[in-house]
This record gives structure tokens, C-alpha cells and sequence, in this order.
């Protein structure tokens, strides 16, 4: 038997045979409160629970056995016993509790979950948003509102591909749990926004109902990103122009006081001819370091050959000068677009430099692996490594160096890790995505 | 593991073999709770606890007892109340759970109606094992 199939809406008060069992019980009670008659009061509440009548049916009942008493002419001196009267309505109450008081307050639980659910939703700085299978909008928040330019009202009118370009529209909408996309949505004054967006489906019990999704502008971000793209690729022409004037411009004057020292050399006796000699060592000297400079800049062997011969070539380097062994490792899949070339060139240059400095290492390894659409890599040593976090903490020549190797890396979409701790060697891995 | 009343924190224990000791067992949940500065709506339900309790182990444990004991926590205070019956336990608490169910013929208000009553509430039971139910209100 369960409480819901029995009968219901029966007017206790009516009922002349409870109406004499709970005017006996308030009686018993008035006469003797003591806990045999709360009980008794306590059972009483549970029988009219089991019998289906309500709180309801039970004030009216007590309102009904209470008015006599209440009467001057009653036996019973009343002046104690409205406190009793109240106390024996409670117990009578109480087991209706245990079925309400459940139901109030997960109802209230739930009425708050959902308040601090809207807030959230509301007050997210992302644009957060639900559809329904067919992709019509169905929640669409204030975040929403500010980067689209639509209303909520008009957004809820809408196909959430009506937000986004063409070609980001194209692009099915549901992706994969945890996987994020990059789109362009036209905001309702033709402004486009680049948004980082996520999907998945909502469901509700258990069946897919639609979608829900965030969305986070990152046009600042890409920006910023482009900016610094252009920024370095700016510098890298400088840096070929200067590599330029230094090797090919002074390299040319040099070569001429070459000839003429050659031309004086041959006119003069053999102390003076001795003394140009030693002009001519200095000479060699500056020729070198002019060469170093140039190509320092600006490695011709990296537009000319690739990243790889460019990184053996600067590992050679480094092996002559530091006496630490570097192996390059690994392939490119052949040639990657310059500005990546480029940038891990630099950071190769970078992170060796930093090995000759200060790692004390016996080994390095330059490793790069073309994975599908990006190349990835990293530079190792077994070298007495360093605190990352501390040293990017710092601001000094040593965390800049970190940080710019990062941002060329980010600026071309990609990633770049730093790992090290005092004792373990350090590494620099990097992935870069190179169809762009 | 359920929380039991440790031998120390036992203020009350009442055996249970009928319904005096139900009715005693009441008196002695009230007595604490007004001790324990509860008002006394919550007086009330606390009673209705210990009933509800109790009643569960005449029903179907036939015999066993109620620990009352007050909690302290913290800033909080609180009422303990722990019903052991020696019976043949419950096979299925899920299903004792939930409302409506009963193995004896009457809705089974009882375990479902306390957990709503209180704070905080723990089973366990097993066939062959007796019940054990700890139950937590706090005062408020």
C-alpha cells in the first residue's frame, strides 16, 4: 500500500469519530501533560497522515475541539492550558512534516541552485548559450548580447550559424567534448570577432536535447599575436639588412684595405713589411668577427638550406666555442614556412646560447618531428638545469630570454615548455601548427 | 562505517521491548533536546524521531535499544540519536529508503520521514545483522 492510493479529501472536522478521538486526546492532555499523551498525540498525527487528511484538515479539527473549551461555562480552567493546546497540535503535526519538510527543502535548494545558476550564466564574462537539435537558439547570455550586438530577443529568434561567417557556419557545430574551435562571428554591425568556442550536448534524462557551448573573444589575443608577428618578422628584415651591409658593404671596404696593405707590404723594407703583417693579423681579426656578426644576424645557411642545417651549423658552433657535444636530430619534412623557420632558429640560438652560458652541460640535443600539420621539437642538456619560475619571476636578461622564445612561438599559434629544476638538465619543447 | 555513540558520550540509553520503552525513550529525546536549549517546535521533532525510531524496531526488530547523546562540533550543538535493533535487518536499504515502502503492511513513513526530520542520518543493515540507524539535528 502506498500513501498516494489512499483516499483523499475527507473532512476530518465532519468526521464525528475523529472529531471524539482528538477532542478526547486534547482532553487526556489538558488534564496531564505528560510524554504517554504527547505520544499518543504523535500517533494520532501519524494515523490521519495514513489516512490521506492534511494540515489543513487538522487546524480545522483543533479550531473545532478547541471552541468548547475555550467556552467559560467549560469544566476546564483554561487559563494554563492554551500552551498545552498548542503543544498537542504541534505533536499532532509533526509526522506531517516528515513528509513536507523533505519536499521544502529541496525545493528551496533547488530554487537557489538555479538562482546561482542564472547569475552565473548571466554575469560570465564568456558568451555562454544553449540550441536544440536544430541549432535554433534557446539561452543566450548578457556576454552574448555585448560581443554580438544582438538582443536576446533577437538572438532567440536565430540559427546559432546565423552568428558566424560562412565559412565558420560550414564547420558542423557540435565538436567533440573538450575540444575547442576557432570561429569568426559577425557581429549584428558587420564587426567580426574571433571566438574560442566549445560545444556539447546537453542532455535531459539521458536523451540529447540540443547543445550547450562558450564562446570567449580572443580577438585582443590574435591580435596581439599577429602584431608580434609582424613585429618580429620586421625585425628579422632589419637584422638581414644590417647582416647585409655588414658582410657584403664593409666586407667589400675590407677587402680593399686588404689589397692595399698588400700593395704598401710589397713597397716597404722588411721591419716595416713585419709591422704589416701584424696589421694584417688584426685585419683577419676584424674580417672574422664581421663574418660572426653577419651571420649571427642573419644566417644565410637558413634561407639557403632550412632549419636543420642552419641548427647543425650553429651546433658546430657552440661545440667549437663551449666544449659542449650538440646533436641535431630528426627532420622538418622538408621546407616550413619562413617566419616558423625562423623563430626556431632563434630559439635554438637562444636556448644553445643559454647551454654555453650557464648550463654546464656535457650533451645537448636538438630534436625536431613533423607531426602531421606541426612541427614539433626540443632542445635538451644533461646540464646542472635551473629554477624556471624563479628566474621568470625576475625580470633579467635570462627570464626576457625565456619569454621571448615563448612569444615567438605563440605569436605563430603555437606552444612553448620550459622545463627545468636545479640538478635535472633543462628542456625546451615546442610544437608549432604550420598550415596557417 | 556509521557514526556510533562512543561509551563516553552515551547520556541516555533506553532498551526497547514495547511501548512503554517507546513512550520513555520519547520523554528522554524531549528532556535532552530542551537541555540541549532546542525550541520547542524542534523539541517536537525530535520526539518524532525517537517514535519513529522506536517504532521501527518493534515492528520489525522486536527488541532493541535507543543511545541519545548531545554533539558538539565545532560552534555547532546538536542532539545524537542512535537506534540499534538485534532483527533480521534489512536486505534492501535502497528500497527501505524510499517512500511508500514497507515490509510489514503500513507506508513505510518511518526511515524515509526521519531522514527529512534530520540533519545528518546513517544505516546500515544487513540480513541477519540488526539495523543500526544514526541520526544528527543540529540546533539552529
Amino acid at each position: 500500500m502506498s500513501v498516494q492510493t489512499i483516499q483523499h479529501k475527507k473532512s476530518a472536522h465532519a468526521d464525528p469519530s475523529i472529531l471524539a478521538r482528538y477532542d478526547e486526546l486534547l482532553r487526556a492532555c489538558l488534564q496531564k501533560s505528560d510524554e504517554d499523551t504527547l505520544s499518543r498525540a504523535h500517533q494520532f498525527g501519524r494515523d490521519m497522515l495514513d489516512q490521506g487528511y492534511g494540515v489543513l484538515d487538522i487546524v480545522a479539527l483543533h479550531h473545532r475541539a478547541v471552541g468548547p473549551l475555550v467556552d467559560p461555562e467549560a469544566s476546564v480552567d483554561l487559563a494554563m492550558d492554551q500552551d498545552t493546546a498548542a503543544r498537542v497540535l504541534l505533536e499532532v503535526l509533526t509526522p506531517f512534516e516528515m513528509t513536507h519538510r523533505g519536499f521544502r527543502v529541496a525545493n528551496t535548494s533547488l530554487q537557489e541552485s538555479e538562482e546561482r545558476f542564472r547569475e552565473l550564466f548571466e554575469n560570465a564574462n564568456d558568451m555562454l548559450f544553449t540550441t536544440d537539435l536544430a541549432g535554433r537558439l534557446t539561452s543566450f547570455n548578457r556576454a552574448g548580447e555585448r560581443l554580438s550586438g544582438f538582443s536576446r530577443a533577437e538572438a532567440l529568434a536565430m540559427d546559432l550559424k546565423d552568428l558566424f561567417t560562412e565559412a565558420a557556419s560550414s564547420a558542423p557545430m557540435v565538436f567533440s567534448d573538450l575540444q575547442q574551435r576557432e570561429l569568426e562571428m559577425i557581429g549584428r554591425d558587420g564587426r567580426r570577432v574571433v571566438l574560442e568556442i566549445s560545444t556539447r550536448p546537453l542532455l535531459a534524462d539521458g536523451r540529447e536535447v540540443g547543445m550547450q557551448g562558450i564562446a570567449r573573444d580572443i580577438t585582443d589575443r590574435r591580435n596581439a599575436a599577429t602584431a608580434l608577428r609582424h613585429l618580429n618578422g620586421h625585425l628579422e628584415d632589419k637584422a638581414k639588412r644590417i647582416a647585409h651591409a655588414l658582410h657584403d658593404e664593409a666586407g667589400q671596404l675590407l677587402a680593399t684595405v686588404y689589397l692595399r696593405v698588400a700593395e704598401i707590404s710589397g713597397e716597404l723594407p722588411a721591419l716595416g713589411r713585419r709591422r704589416m703583417e701584424e696589421l694584417r693579423t688584426l685585419l683577419d681579426q676584424v674580417d672574422d668577427q664581421l663574418r660572426r656578426l653577419a651571420y649571427e644576424l642573419r644566417p644565410t645557411i637558413l634561407d639557403d638550406l632550412g632549419l636543420v642545417p642552419a641548427c647543425q651549423f650553429l651546433a658546430e658552433g657552440v661545440s667549437r666555442r663551449s666544449r659542449v657535444r650538440v646533436l641535431v636530430k630528426g627532420t622538418t619534412g622538408g621546407r616550413v614556412a619562413p617566419d616558423v623557420e625562423t623563430a626556431l632558429y632563434r630559439i635554438a640560438q637562444e636556448a644553445l646560447g643559454n647551454v654555453g652560458k650557464h648550463a654546464r652541460a656535457r650533451t645537448a640535443t636538438v630534436e625536431f618531428e613533423r607531426k602531421g600539420k606541426s612541427l614539433r621539437g626540443s632542445i635538451r642538456d644533461d646540464g646542472i638545469g635551473f629554477d624556471v619560475d624563479g628566474v621568470l619571476s625576475r625580470v633579467g636578461p635570462q627570464g626576457l630570454g625565456l619569454m621571448g622564445m615563448r612569444e615567438r612561438v605563440v605569436a605563430l599559434g603555437g606552444n612553448l615548455t620550459v622545463r627545468s629544476s636545479p640538478g635535472k638538465g633543462t628542456s625546451v619543447e615546442f610544437d608549432v601548427p604550420l598550415e596557417s | 562505517m556509521p557514526a556510533q555513540l562512543g561509551p563516553d558520550l552515551v547520556e541516555v540509553l533506553v532498551r526497547l521491548a514495547g511501548e512503554e520503552g517507546l513512550v520513555e525513550a520519547r520523554r528522554q529525546g524531549r528532556l535532552l533536546a530542551a537541555r540541549t536549549g532546542f525550541r520547542e517546535t524542534d523539541r517536537a521533532v525530535i520526539a518524532a524521531i525517537v517514535s519513529e525510531l522506536g517504532r521501527n524496531i518493534l515492528l520489525y526488530g522486536a527488541s532493541g535499544e535507543i543511545a541519545l547523546a548531545v554533539v558538539e562540533l565545532g560552534q555547532r550543538i546538536g542532539v545524537r540519536i542512535a537506534a540499534r535493533d538485534e532483527g533480521p535487518g534489512i536486505p534492501d536499504i535502497m528500497r527501505a529508503m524510499r517512500d511508500g515502502y514497507s515490509s510489514v503492511g503500513r507506508p513505510g513513513l518511518g526511515l524515509p520521514g526521519v531522514r527529512r526530520l534530520a540533519d545528518e542520518f546513517e544505516i546500515t543493515s544487513a540480513p541477519g545483522r540488526g539495523t543500526h540507524v544514526v541520526v544528527t539535528k543540529w540546533r539552529s
